[in-house]
């Protein structure tokens, strides 16, 4: 034994396990991000419309699975749907019967939740003259959302995209309790058959940290393509005085996102 | 009130406006306008503060929806209808005071969207297009660069390329040189006269009372959402009847 706290003997035999765990932990990861992004859209769509029943809906599901422990919810799908007869027989149980499914289930909604506000608070945050402009040029509703208003919105609430990844990321730690082993699980699994309280669990968090920074270096990848428009041509940059109308940062955004 | 064929007859006004009633809430901010523009005709409107001159030029591409009178645009009477309210922003180009220009798209993307999007004119097509107007605004050196790294005259030489590449036969200015620094004011005006040179029907909001004189037909003064003189430029500036008019010219030319 060294002076160190983990026993790497432990540690190098548990990588397998542990690397299983971390895929676990990025499918339930990758999925959700992508069914509650899908499902975040229509929604923002009806919490933005003129009609009040709408947006009154919208605004419920989000109060709702934003105000709803994830752990509770997990357990509301996982234990709770399984007592509707009806959905035990019909098809959509191949998805609520497993543990998986419902972890999938319960995710998507939490994240397509907080999606919504954060595709709200980007779309609000793009300057309305701007808007205006692309309307004066005669181009359709449709074409000035995909071409002028969600390319913008994407680079006011990059940032907070970001910051809901990452938590989500930590996040689906929970999935543990409906028997899924994620990589959290596997380390708890570890401990209980060594009773070693360190290494798994720093293991674990060795890996959810490389997998945080991954992402938010992606993130910032992205970021910097985005944003290319204000750091090319810097050469230029001298003979282009003042610089007006330059994509500001969406300081409006924290208003509207709490 | 004026009547008038529905169809684009050759002898149609380019605009024409009657009765035009618009509130804000409670607010009248156009209160009865009558106004008849020709072909070709290059209007500027002035007025105080307030006075409606915006609502108005907006209401004439929809961006305002009027809640009384009626708007003609080329023979095309304006309503509420989508289809309608489309076509006739094709044939109106518009000019912001703030330029308005798409910040994540260089100076030449911003000119190819439109055409792009509205006539699915070829990228090749489209790039030979706005560089043509980019260069009648004489900056086709440019053309590569992002707005965030022109100067408020260059950006706003852009948004006028951007509305010519539809190629509209009415261009309407909401004070486009209002939010540009003293020095920059002059390369805006020129591009704006050389249009006027073409053409193409112009309506502007500004108090470029030298621009005003060089390029105007006719000038309309508005104060309270009323059009409160409108008279031939020379006339207007050399014999202005109303009282509201001369107080007004008399502090502009101050
Ligand atoms: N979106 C709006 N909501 C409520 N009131 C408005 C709105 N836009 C304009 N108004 C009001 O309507 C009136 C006319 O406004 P408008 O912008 O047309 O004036 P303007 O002549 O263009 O003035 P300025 O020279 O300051 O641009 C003003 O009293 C203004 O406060
Ligand atoms: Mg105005």
């Amino acid at each position: 034994m060294n002076g160190l706290p983990i026993d790497l003997d432990l540690a190098w035999e548990s990588l397998p396990a542990l690397l299983d765990g971390l895929k676990v932990t990025a499918i339930l990861t990758a999925l959700p991000l992508l069914f509650g992004l899908a499902l975040a859209f229509p929604i923002c769509f009806a919490r933005m419309s003129d009609r009040r029943w709408l947006a009154f809906l919208a605004e419920a599901f989000v109060t709702f699975f934003r105000g709803a422990p994830l752990l509770i919810l997990l357990y509301l799908v996982y234990y709770g749907l399984g007592q509707i007869q009806a959905l035990r027989e019909g098809p959509f149980w191949i998805l609520f019967g497993s543990p998986f499914g419902c972890a999938i289930v319960a995710l998507s909604l939490n994240h397509a939740a907080y999606m919504v506000e954060v595709l709200r608070g980007s779309l609000l945050a793009v300057p309305h003259g701007i808007v205006e402009a692309s309307e004066a040029l005669g181009i359709s509703r449709r074409n000035v959302f995909i071409w002028v208003k969600m390319p913008l919105a994407i680079r006011y609430g990059l940032k907070a995209y970001q910051n809901e990844v990452v938590s989500f990321i930590k996040g689906t730690a929970i999935v543990s309790v409906v028997t899924i082993t994620d990589l959290t699980a596997v380390a708890n699994t570890i401990f209980e058959q060594t009773y070693d309280p360190f290494t798994p669990i720093l293991c674990a968090a060795a890996f959810y940290w490389a997998f945080v920074n991954v992402v938010r270096l992606c993130f910032n990848l992205w970021r910097r393509w985005l944003n290319r428009h204000n750091t090319e041509d810097a050469a230029a940059d001298a003979e282009a005085p003042g610089r007006v109308n330059a994509l500001r940062p969406a300081s409006d955004l924290k208003q509207v996102m709490p | 009130m004026i009547v008038q064929a529905d169809t684009a007859g050759t002898g149609a006004p380019a605009i024409a406006i009657a009765g035009l009633v618009k509130h804000y809430g409670s607010h009248r901010a156009l209160n009865g306008i009558d106004l008849d523009i020709r072909r070709g005709e290059k209007i500027v409107i002035c007025g105080p503060s307030g006075s409606g001159k915006s609502t108005l030029i907006r209401c004439i591409n929809a961006l305002e929806h009027h809640d009384g009178g009626s708007i003609m645009v080329n023979g095309i009477r304006l309503s509420a209808d989508e289809g309608t309210v489309q076509d006739i922003r094709q044939e109106v180009g518009m000019v912001f005071q703030h330029f308005n220009l798409f910040p994540h798209l260089t100076a030449l993307e911003n000119c190819m969207l439109a055409p792009r999007l509205n006539r699915g004119i070829p990228k090749a097509r489209a790039e030979k297009l706005a560089m043509h107007y980019l260069e009648r605004v004489h900056l086709a050196d440019h053309a590569r660069k992002y707005p965030a790294r022109l100067s408020g005259g260059q950006q706003q030489r852009v948004a006028i390329a951007r509305a010519l590449c539809m190629e509209p036969r009415i261009l309407l200015f909401d004070e486009p040189t209002s939010a540009l620094d003293p020095e920059m004011v002059g390369e805006v005006l020129g591009v704006m006269e050389g249009l006027a040179i073409s053409g193409v029907t112009m309506v502007c909001v500004t108090h470029e009372m030298g621009f005003a004189r060089r390029v105007a037909d006719r000038c309309v003064f508005m104060d309270h959402g009323e059009i409160v003189e409108c008279a031939e430029a020379e006339a207007f500036f050399q014999a202005p009847v109303s009282l509201r008019l001369r107080n007004f010219l008399a502090q502009i030319l101050r």
